[in-house]
């Protein structure tokens, strides 16, 4: 790759993430369980978008692709997380420069999504992002009917442990 | 009814209450640190580094086992052909190797294919496929190594003293190895209860570890498939 291509990829990169930089950050704080994770993740995730940038189909949507690798890093990031069994939760002292809302309107979601497998959580975490169907089926690999579906039977699932508690 | 109705609207309300305000987090005080393209650069590469490191070793580890079993081997056939049995611990190290590159070359190739710009499900799935490689092997290699015990000290003496032990490999050791293995087995399992290391040494023997995986793959691809 020459030196202008790389500028310019660099340039194109830092465009796009700046456009799209709070969906990365939502998607970090929806799986973070401190904010020594919500870095760690942010970082993580944007490069693994730097290293797979060279594979995003310009046709599609940037957002789309961006879902997949921020989810799919979200989800092995998590994988590693829970083998090195770190303590869950935020201590009272790092919530400085850290939005308190944002934290725990986080904790509201994780509490929800909370014992859902890896695929149903990413699908609560893309309908909560106000995603269309369409879109949620091809972030994810499912038919946007059975996105619909599944986020109804979410729903009424989470309706139900809430009865019984 | 009407109470029901209500903790139905006000618990059905929760996550469609967070779908309400959450795409208003934009994170701009969140201060995250933002990296620059030559870092980024260099962190991806590190990253890569360190995916392809572990199965770089384990290759290495297989290959040269297959080949100094592979070339002891072919270097006494004669003697292996006068004593069969002293075959086997040779075969178990060889086929140990040849499992262990195995594995490495499959590692290799599935960390290529990776982007992570995959749908979700097939990156999962990959992933999935990964650990029940790896837990088959481990199965394999703890299966092997607690019938087969007796191949570590035969090949130590060799290698260490010169000693040719495993041409003392008949019926009888291969019985005696067979059996304290069995009994030391049972015992260990009987020790810890099947709670050593959590049961991972039980589960991952008795192909628990792999079934589960198993297990979850399926329930992904019935995910998938239903409407």
């Amino acid at each position: 790759m020459g030196v202008r291509d790389k500028r310019e990829r660099e340039a194109r990169f830092g465009k796009l993430m700046a456009e799209s930089q709070a969906i990365l950050y939502r998607v970090a704080l929806a799986y973070a369980r401190s904010r020594e994770d919500l870095e760690d993740l942010h970082q993580d995730m944007t490069v693994a978008l730097w290293g797979a940038f060279p594979s995003w189909d310009e046709s599609r949507p940037f957002s789309t692709w961006m879902y997949r690798v921020a989810l799919n890093t979200a989800l092995s990031w998590e994988r590693r997380a829970s083998r090195r069994l770190k303590p869950v939760g935020l201590p009272e002292g790092e919530l400085a420069g850290e939005p308190r809302g944002d934290w725990e309107l986080a904790e509201t979601l994780r509490s929800l999504m909370k014992g859902l497998p890896a695929l149903e959580r990413a699908l609560t975490l893309l309908y909560v992002e106000g995603r269309s169907y369409e879109e949620i089926g091809e972030v994810l690999g499912l038919n946007p009917a059975s996105a619909a579906v599944k986020v109804s039977r979410i729903k009424e699932r989470l309706r139900k442990s809430a009865l019984a508690e | 009814m009407s109470e029901e109705f209500g903790l139905e609207e006000e618990t059905k309300m929760n996550l469609d209450e967070v779908r309400g305000t959450w795409t208003d987090l934009s994170g701009r005080e969140a201060r995250l640190r933002f990296l620059e393209a030559r870092e980024l650069e260099a962190r991806w590469g590190r990253k890569k580094r360190q995916a392809l490191w572990p199965a770089l070793h384990e290759g290495a580890w297989g290959l040269a086992a297959v080949l100094v079993s592979g070339s002891f081997a072919f270097d006494h056939w004669q003697d292996i052909l006068a004593m069969p049995l002293g075959v086997i611990p040779c075969a178990y190290v060889w086929l140990l190797g040849a499992l262990t590159l195995g594995g490495a070359l499959w590692k290799m190739a599935t960390l290529s294919q990776l982007t992570l710009g995959r749908e979700v499900a097939q990156e999962l799935e990959s992933c999935l496929r990964g650990e029940s490689v790896r837990a088959r092997m481990a199965q394999w290699a703890l299966a092997l190594g607690m019938s087969l015990w007796m191949v570590f000290p035969l090949f130590g003496l060799q290698l260490l003293g010169g000693y040719r032990a495993v041409f003392a490999f008949d019926l009888g050791a291969l019985a005696l190895q067979a059996g304290v293995g069995v009994v030391l087995g049972g015992l260990l399992m009987a020790w810890f209860d099947g709670t050593f290391l959590g049961g991972k040494v039980r589960d991952a023997l008795f192909g628990e570890e792999v079934k589960r995986i198993q297990t979850m793959i399926e329930e992904l691809r019935a995910f998938q498939r239903e409407p």
